[in-house]
């Protein structure tokens, strides 16, 4: 007796005119993680040969899809060298994609008769498949684990712990896929991913250190970064490795200083070198929970001694590549291809694919082939759209150790290149964001639907926070080509957001100017764990958004509380305003700033906070005795906390 | 002097605020979260809370708590914890120390003492007998007592397990619907059933003297279970336990009937004794059965005493007004002011909603300074069978919309239940719709002699007129009387309406959808027309018409609440629905 047809990820088994076919539901209108293919049918002759196409955000084309995919390309450049009718590739990659429903898609998938299976995977295993270990996991028991892990071996034990946990989940889900496909004796093309080393930065801070270690380590970052501004790239070089020391290798941030200097001094090998071990650091849920990107060194070994083991063809995309750097020509954020990015890796799956089926001449090589093979077919409002995405992106999760500005102006001014019309969809996101509601509500995003450049979801739509970052890249970029809109702007922000007479509190995170700093374990709020009502700053700085029309001193009423008394600076757009003392337990201070200091519109606020003082010779033992009763701690110490930080105008009463 | 009272960590937490003995905010958490009985920290109703009393966090002098975590751990202990749940009586004050960032004194009061307090101290009467009965706080489950003055006496409990609330949820759940949310559902089912299974609820729970009564528990498995009713209980009624959102049959509504007798006989039993016992001539009630409206019409009616009390937030968000209330009467000697009115939530100006209607582009109509005109044009949808969203004024505490979070329509329109069930509520048919009512007009149309602003008593309708969508199958119904003082505008559309079509009478049901908490902001309005069949929205000022809307609206709105939606909200916490959680 046959088995009973089963779905095929999102694709239901459906009896339509007497043939079982698979159907999809329909898609979500501001998109959803799968391809749009309609009805998937098992094969029916033997040509056209079949490959299904199974992965992550990445191979599901993340900021283009459905517009432009890998798939999409991939099956036109085999086409195009293996004849229009000789080759399908069926898309069953999906955004958040996992190593269980993987396994379970690519088994399904036989339903359909493919011929080869193509897997583009790696890009999320760190953040999806060992959320346990981290201080703050739901679990008590995963707590307790991760604290034995941190006693033994100290802050490489659960690293070590999170890797080997991810080598036994990764193996036995790549095992499964082999024995399916051997059964059916159809090879599988393997593709280890490659990320975006010279433009993707990851800033964290370390973990509570011994004596006065955080303090200089904060100390040596400035310092580091002073020199890399001077052009003294050997004393950079100097105090990164001293960093380094300090946290153990454990801090993403000493490794991009060292990238920098090493880049500055023309060592791309060393650059590369650490610049793969940042993404390693950042990668590991001892430090953060929400990192970028994760296709860590571990992961892509555990793939390519995958493909050893079970004769997998594989794919290395880091060698497709071949930049010690690889950059924003080939990605688009941290790990999402660019249009170039994706024609070269499916590329390389193409040469592979034909090869096995015999198609391809066997002394050409992917140099000979790509000028062979047709570029990704795309509409320049799609590319500009994917590129305002490209920007959004890393508004929202990009935090550089240097400034953030000119990469999303780049990105800015790479969609207006594609297509100058996008302008009015970057007016219409300021206009969504500036919306004291969200953008389904607003008039701005009815507009964005009816345009070509729709953006949806992954574009970062849906974005509650006032994206300072972005709004200023696109106002800086439209007025350098001649577009005068900052007054327009600051009035639509003053309008809705302006300092209410009552008072503002800016300590609402919609006004933290980072958002990414909500991914700092100490400052966002976890799922199923005690929630916080306060801001606690992981680094010695933390900015906000001012929104004022510039024309009258602000009054600044903030309550924050320090690890010990201490004194505050606060500087608006960059130029010191002032400081205030505050102590260990809550202080509320009145503080006036000058209008001088203010401009109409966005104005940033920041509060930097003293060094925390020394910690003693265990300097986790606290966070230790937490886990070990099974609370979750912070591993970073706080350098200063915000209950609230009222702003309201000052108005000028008499002479 | 500034009180923060506080209930979290069980289900619906809510935060309050005392000031000088006067309640200036009180808010559920679920409103700002969106999770419907959010019970985690009400960080976001404790910071509105601060905000709505111009304070901060410093000019607070303490923080009252509604349990006592230590004595809830001793029998949660004993009950045994499910695998991995914490066994740490200091979570609590951890959460609020280091969530909240409280580091000033706490004080903690136990749970049913926080619920005679929120009743009796808020009633403004100077001497009353107290009930509370719930599912359970520490060990107690029902409580009675006497104030006087600012003293609350507890002299008497029925313990853990044995509970009329517990009692409630195991039938609620046997029949299909939601612990902590579905007893309200098995209560309107009551009246369609017959009570035929009396002597198998009399099997169930038992009298005893005093205030006494005990559960047989072999028919209960929510002291160590993974549900509520043992394998013991579906073989007393003969048939299996049905299923959520199956068919609902003639068995189910006599089981709830039955229930609903049993219930009621007890409660007016232990009520004619706790009366003997104080000689008190008025009642206050809170805990989770006192909004039982049904059983409060009888207790009232038919029970010795002369008036009943029942805070409007009567469920464990509103023991934060007793914890408050207690450690106010403890820090200055004196009561608080009683509880007029539950309009103490947030509230948004007309040039807010001004400024957010703008950003939508919709061709709203303003009636900024006019209001008669928009009391009239609300009259004109309403007399033309509209389903009309109301939002004006302060939100309300408590579990029921009292006209400023409301959706409202026309009570003699003999489709409008359905209709309302259909486009908006999509809730189960046999639920009744409430009724407000003019004050000065109840008695022409309901059986009721005294005022009823909080919507927690049940009576006869007794209207010349014909109200098919506010009268339950029983001839019941649940009125608000709206007094012109608290709710001016309210009782002023109220007074619209009757002139127009000489029915001082509104259907009054809550703004919200089914599974979502009431709307708190008009944000969370718009949303809601959006995803509903509303045909009109009034915002403070303004009247959204449904053929104002943008056609995306309908489309989109939904994918974004989705999307919107904490993995807590979508269900992927440990907190299970088919059990009463004790953790």
């Amino acid at each position: 007796m046959s088995r009973p047809p089963e779905p095929i990820s999102i694709w239901q088994p459906r009896e339509v005119d007497g043939e079982r076919v698979f159907v999809r539901p329909d898609p979500n209108p501001l998109g959803d993680h799968y391809a749009t293919t309609k009805i998937l049918a098992p094969k029916k002759s033997e040509l056209p040969l079949r490959v299904c196409f199974f992965g992550e955000s990445v191979a599901a084309g993340y900021l283009y899809a459905p517009r432009l995919t890998p798939a999409r390309v991939l099956e036109a450049q085999l086409r195009a060298i293996g004849g229009e009718s000789n080759f399908e590739v069926i898309d069953l990659a999906r955004t958040n994609e996992r190593l269980p429903t993987l396994v379970e898609t690519v088994r399904t998938s036989l339903q359909i008769n493919p011929d080869v299976l193509v897997l583009f995977v790696g890009n999320n295993w760190n953040l999806l498949e060992t959320p346990e270990v981290s201080p703050y996991a739901p679990s008590l028991e995963a707590r307790r684990r991760y604290a034995l892990a941190l006693r033994e071996k100290g802050i490489q034990g659960p690293v070590r712990l999170a890797g080997e946990r991810l080598r036994e989940a990764a193996g036995e889900a790549l095992d499964s896929i082999a024995l399916i496909a051997g059964a059916v004796q159809i090879p599988v093309v393997l593709v280890v991913p490659e990320v975006n080393l010279a433009d993707w930065e990851t800033r964290q801070p370390p973990v509570r250190l011994r004596g006065d270690g955080v303090a200089r380590w904060h100390s040596l970052y400035r310092e580091a970064g002073d020199r890399l501004g001077r052009g003294d790239f050997d004393g950079a070089l100097a105090a990164a490795w001293e960093m380094v020391e300090l946290d153990e290798g454990t801090c993403s941030s000493s490794w991009r200083l060292l990238a920098r200097a090493w880049r500055r001094l023309g060592n791309l090998e060393e650059a590369q070198r650490a610049a793969r071990a940042e993404v390693d650091a950042a990668s590991s849920a001892t430090l953060c929970f929400l990192s970028a990107p994760q296709a860590t060194t571990e992961a892509k070994e555990i793939l390519r001694e995958a493909a050893r083991r079970h004769g997998f063809i594989r794919v290395d995309l880091p060698e497709v590549f071949a930049s010690p750097l690889p950059d924003r020509r080939l990605f688009l954020d941290y790990c999402h291809l660019t249009t170039e990015g994706i024609h070269l890796a499916m590329a390389a799956v193409a040469a592979e694919v034909l090869s096995l089926s015999g198609m391809l001449e066997e002394e050409v090589d992917l140099c000979g082939l790509l000028p062979r093979l047709p570029p990704p077919e795309i509409t320049p409002e799609a590319e500009a759209t994917a590129r305002l995405g490209a920007a959004l992106h890393s508004a929202h999760r990009l935090l550089p150790v240097g400034p953030k500005a000119p990469i999303l102006e780049h990105w800015c001014e790479a969609a207006l290149d594609a297509s100058p019309g996008i302008a009015e969809a970057m007016l219409d996101l300021i206009a969504a964001r500036s919306a004291p509601c969200p953008a389904v509500l607003t008039a701005a995003q009815q507009r964005n639907l009816s345009s070509p450049y729709r953006l949806t979801f992954q574009h970062g739509w849906r974005w509650d926070h006032l994206d300072a970052d972005m709004i200023e890249a696109i106002v800086a970029v439209l007025e350098r080509r001649g577009r005068p809109v900052r007054e327009e702007v600051a009035r639509g922000l003053v309008e809705h957001h302006g300092l209410r007479e009552a008072g503002t509190d800016l300590a609402d995170p919609f006004y933290l100017w980072e958002p990414l700093e909500r991914f700092f374990p100490e400052v966002m709020s976890f799922e199923d764990l005690p929630r916080r009502g306060t801001l606690r700053s992981p680094w010695p700085e933390m900015s906000f958004c001012l929104i004022c029309d510039g024309t009258e001193d602000v009054g600044l009423e903030p309550t924050v509380r320090l690890p010990a008394p201490g004194k505050v600076r606060v500087a608006v757009n960059g130029t010191g305003a002032g400081a205030f003392e505050a102590g260990g337990a809550w202080t509320r201070t009145s503080f006036r700033i000058s209008r001088g200091l203010l401009r109409p519109g966005l104005n940033r606020l920041t509060l930097f906070w003293p060094a925390p003082p020394a910690a003693g010779e265990e300097p986790l033992r606290p966070v230790l005795d937490r886990l070990e009763t099974g609370i979750a701690a912070d591993l970073h110490p706080v350098f200063g906390e915000v209950f609230s930080l009222r702003a309201r105008p000052l108005r000028i009463t008499g002479c | 002097m500034n009180i923060l009272g506080l209930s979290a960590f069980f289900h619906e937490s809510a935060c309050c605020l005392l000031r000088d003995g006067r309640l200036v905010a009180a808010a559920e958490e679920e409103r700002f979260s969106r999770v419907k009985h959010d019970p985690r920290l009400p960080v976001s109703a404790f910071r509105w809370c601060l905000e709505a009393g111009r304070i901060g966090i410093l000019d607070l002098d303490a923080v009252a708590y509604y349990e006592s975590p230590a004595e809830k751990l001793s029998r949660q202990l004993w009950a045994g914890l499910p695998e991995g749940a914490p066994r740490d009586r200091g979570a609590p004050e951890r959460a609020i120390r280091e969530g909240l960032g409280w580091d000033g004194p706490i004080r903690f009061y136990r749970h049913h003492l926080s619920h005679a307090a929120s009743a009796f101290l808020f009633s403004g009467v100077p001497e009353a007998a107290i009930l509370t009965v719930d599912g359970v706080g520490e060990w107690a489950t029902t409580t009675y007592g006497v104030g006087r003055g600012t003293a609350v006496e507890i002299f008497e409990e029925v313990r853990f397990p044995h509970s009329l609330g517990l009692l409630y949820a195991t039938l609620t759940s046997y029949l299909g619907f939601e612990v902590n949310d579905g007893e309200y559902k098995v209560m309107g089912l009551a009246p369609y059933g017959e009570p035929r299974h009396v002597d198998r609820i009399r099997k169930l729970v038992s009298t005893g003297p005093g205030g006494q009564y005990r559960l047989d528990i072999q028919y209960f498995d929510f002291v160590r279970g993974r549900r509520m009713f043992s394998d013991a209980l579906v073989d007393l009624f003969g048939q299996p336990p049905r299923q959520r959102e199956a068919e609902i049959t003639p068995f189910h509504e006599d089981v709830a009937r039955s229930l609903q007798v049993v219930l009621e006989e007890i409660l007016l039993e232990k009520v004619r004794w706790l009366h003997e016992r104080t000689g008190a001539r008025d009642l206050c009630m809170a805990g989770g059965v006192a909004l039982n409206v049904v059983a409060n019409g009888r207790i009232l009616r038919e029970g010795p005493f002369e008036r009943l009390f029942v805070q409007p937030a009567a469920g464990d968000s509103g023991a934060c007004l007793g914890a408050a209330a207690l450690a106010h009467a403890e820090l200055t000697g004196e009561r608080p002011e009683p509880l007029r009115h539950a309009y103490l939530g947030p509230r948004w100006t007309a040039d807010e909603v001004a400024g957010l209607l703008a950003a939508t582009g919709l061709p709203v109509l303003d009636f900024r300074s006019r209001e008669a005109e928009l009391l009239e044009t609300v009259v004109d949808r309403l007399v033309q069978g509209a389903v009309v969203g109301w939002f004006h004024g302060a939100m309300e505490f408590g579990p029921r919309a009292l006209g400023a979070r409301s959706l409202l329509a026309d009570p003699r329109n003999p489709e409008m239940r359905d209709r309302l069930n259909r486009l908006v509520k999509k809730r189960e048919a046999f639920r009744p719709f409430a009724p407000s009512v003019l004050d000065g007009h109840a008695a022409d149309h309901f059986d009721l002699d005294h005022p009823s602003p909080f919507m927690l008593e049940t009576c006869r309708v007794t209207s010349p007129l014909d109200l098919p969508a506010v009268t339950h199958v029983d001839g019941s119904a649940r009125p608000q009387t709206v007094d012109p003082e608290t709710a001016p505008r309210y009782a002023a559309l109220l007074e619209a309406f009757r002139r127009r079509t000489g029915c001082p009478v509104l259907v009054n049901t809550s703004f919200n959808v089914r599974g979502e908490p009431i709307v708190r902001s008009p944000v969370d309005a718009l949303l809601c027309l959006g995803t509903s069949g509303i045909d009109a929205l009034v915002l403070e000022d303004f009247v959204i018409d449904r053929a104002m809307l943008p056609a995306h609206w309908s489309e989109l709105i939904p994918v974004w609440i989705e999307r919107q939606r904490s993995p807590f909200a979508r269900g992927l916490s440990a907190i299970s629905e088919d059990l009463y959680t004790f953790v």
